[in-house]
């Protein structure tokens, strides 16, 4: 018979020779049904199954017992059809583990549709055949048992497809263990977008790329500081587009002040500037920036020398607003909102100076 | 994280504390040349810009800009500075047709580009920032984190700036 042909040129592996025997006592009564099943158009998968399963009582529970030959039965049935798990999940008997691995890899196997083009031909070509083993994870032992398979190709038989699937099983299942090793070795093989995430925090563990990390944590906190702060910018995603914007804004403003700048000056010997007017005019424009996001660094060395405020024409009565006091407290409350209550300083050390204002980074 | 807003009604009054008497001596310093106009818009700019220094005192680029008005040298020379400071704005200028250009990369730039062609266009992003900011060539700013915080700050101050420079234009 065909099938204990293909079965007997398969000889090599261990299960081969199991399906030998079972080929042997079965194929008669099952070649009918399995061919009927595989010249199946693609229906459900469920439906030919279950068909199937409406054969004699003894051939069902044979059926249950060998789980080969209810492996030759199952590999036609995706035939039609990709999607194995449909049919997986019409079994309605009791069936042994066994039934269940190998239903559970072909369903795995089912997943690639190459299968289906290889099985749907009477007379699956090799290339076929080879081109779904590439397209299934590339590991070593793969090639090795697609040669050791190629004569089978050749044979246009479902017992033929069915072994061919059996090692492609055996090469899958293989094939899952060294992925995993290849996972662990190098960090290149992944398909899965998971493994491409662990990939990359495998190299983590380097100190360096840690600070890096960190590094990067903050830049891009401070970017979304930005973001806020820039209007317009919280809808843009992508750091450069974010700069752009950041760069367009803050050309826009130092031009404003150029032309403010002009104006100032052309206004400026006519009219002697009063400050009580323009203070009042202040506290309604300033509440209505969107300030929230400035972070305000650390004192810089500079701010401790006492110097150069002295030098630039103060009146009087200004200087009590520009000394910041030591402690909480608020500033300019004479004539603006006390809205903003607390002015935070660090006081380490420069409270004492008159002229210095430590505002803390607060993030 | 409203430390902004504290620092914000300081900032104005420093800012206008300082510029007003400033305005004021320019105004009162009449000598009728014709020069006069130009050099009153160098001291104006001047003025400006040294009351944004220490108006917000405590970051990089305002400890910049005060050196970049007056490098520590004790001579207040307004015609000097103000030279200087128009070398900056002259910069400001030729930079502005150069704006486009970052502009139109991004635009030639293909969406699906590697992560490290997003890294380069961030980084020329970021040195196009450095001219933007006073200091930001400096020593001070080589972090690009510091920049980052620095261009916040920058930021909010220029816009305060721009908005007691209008208060002060609309109601005198």
């Amino acid at each position: 018979m065909e099938l204990n042909a293909g079965a007997g040129g398969n000889g090599s592996h261990k299960t081969a020779s199991e399906r030998d025997e079972v080929a042997a006592l079965e194929s008669l009564q099952f070649t009918d049904e399995i061919r009927r099943l595989m010249s199946a158009p693609g229906g459900d998968n469920a439906s030919s199954f279950t068909a199937l399963l409406e054969l004699p009582a003894p051939q069902a529970v044979q059926l249950i017992q060998s789980p080969d030959s209810a492996k030759l039965i199952a590999a036609p049935a995706p035939a039609p059809a990709p999607n194995v798990d449909d049919f997986r999940g019409s079994f309605q008997f009791p069936f042994n583990c066994g039934l269940i691995d190998r239903a559970a890899r072909f369903s795995v196997f089912a997943g690639d549709g190459n299968i289906n083009g290889n099985n749907k031909s009477n007379s699956p070509e090799p290339t076929s055949y080879n081109s779904s083993a590439s397209l299934q994870k590339p590991v070593k032992n793969e090639p090795a048992e697609t040669e050791s398979s190629q004569p089978l190709v050749s044979d246009p038989t479902v017992e033929n497809r069915s072994i061919k699937r059996k090692d492609r099983e055996k090469v899958k299942g293989s094939s899952k263990k060294s992925k995993t090793s290849a996972k662990e070795s190098s960090e290149d093989a992944e398909k899965l977008p998971y493994v491409h995430v662990r990939a990359r925090r495998g190299q983590a563990t380097d100190s360096h790329s840690l600070a890096e990390r960190a590094r990067r944590e903050k830049i891009n906190a401070r970017m979304k500081l930005l973001q806020d702060l820039v209007p317009g910018c919280s809808k843009i995603s992508g750091t450069a587009l974010v700069l752009d914007e950041i760069i367009n804004h803050v050309q826009s403003l130092q031009r404003q002040v150029e032309f403010l700048s002009m104006r100032l000056a052309a206004v400026n010997p006519r009219i002697d500037f009063n400050l009580d007017s323009v203070f009042t005019a202040e506290s309604g424009s300033l509440m209505d920036s969107n300030f929230s996001g400035m972070v305000i660094p650390m004192m810089w060395p500079e701010v401790q020398l006492n110097g150069n405020r002295q030098q630039y024409p103060q009146q009087l009565h200004l200087d009590a607003f520009q000394q910041p006091v030591s402690g909480r407290e608020e500033v300019c409350n004479s004539y603006l909102t006390p809205e903003n209550s607390l002015l935070s300083y660090d006081s380490s050390g420069n409270s004492a100076s008159l002229h210095s204002n430590q505002l803390k980074m607060e993030l | 994280m409203e430390p902004w807003k504290i620092m914000q009604p300081s900032f104005a009054a420093k800012y206008v504390g300082y510029l007003v008497p400033a305005l004021n001596n320019i105004g009162k310093q009449a000598s009728p040349s014709v020069d006069r106009c130009i050099d009153t818009e160098k001291i104006v700019r001047y003025e400006i810009n040294m009351a944004l220094a220490l108006s917000a005192e405590g970051f990089a680029w305002s400890h910049a800009l005060k050196h970049k008005l007056r490098p520590n040298v004790d001579n207040h020379n307004h015609a000097g500075k103000s030279q200087s400071y128009l070398a900056h704005d002259d910069d400001h200028r030729n930079t502005i047709p150069v704006n486009h250009e970052p502009a139109a990369k991004k635009l030639k730039v293909d969406p699906k580009r590697s992560e490290t062609e997003a890294a380069e266009e961030e980084e020329e992003r970021l040195t196009y920032l450095r001219k933007l900011i006073p200091g930001g060539s400096g020593e001070m700013m080589v972090d690009d984190e510091i920049l980052l915080s620095e261009l916040g700050s920058y930021v909010s101050c220029l816009e305060l700036q721009v908005n007691v420079l209008r208060s002060m234009l609309q109601f005198n």
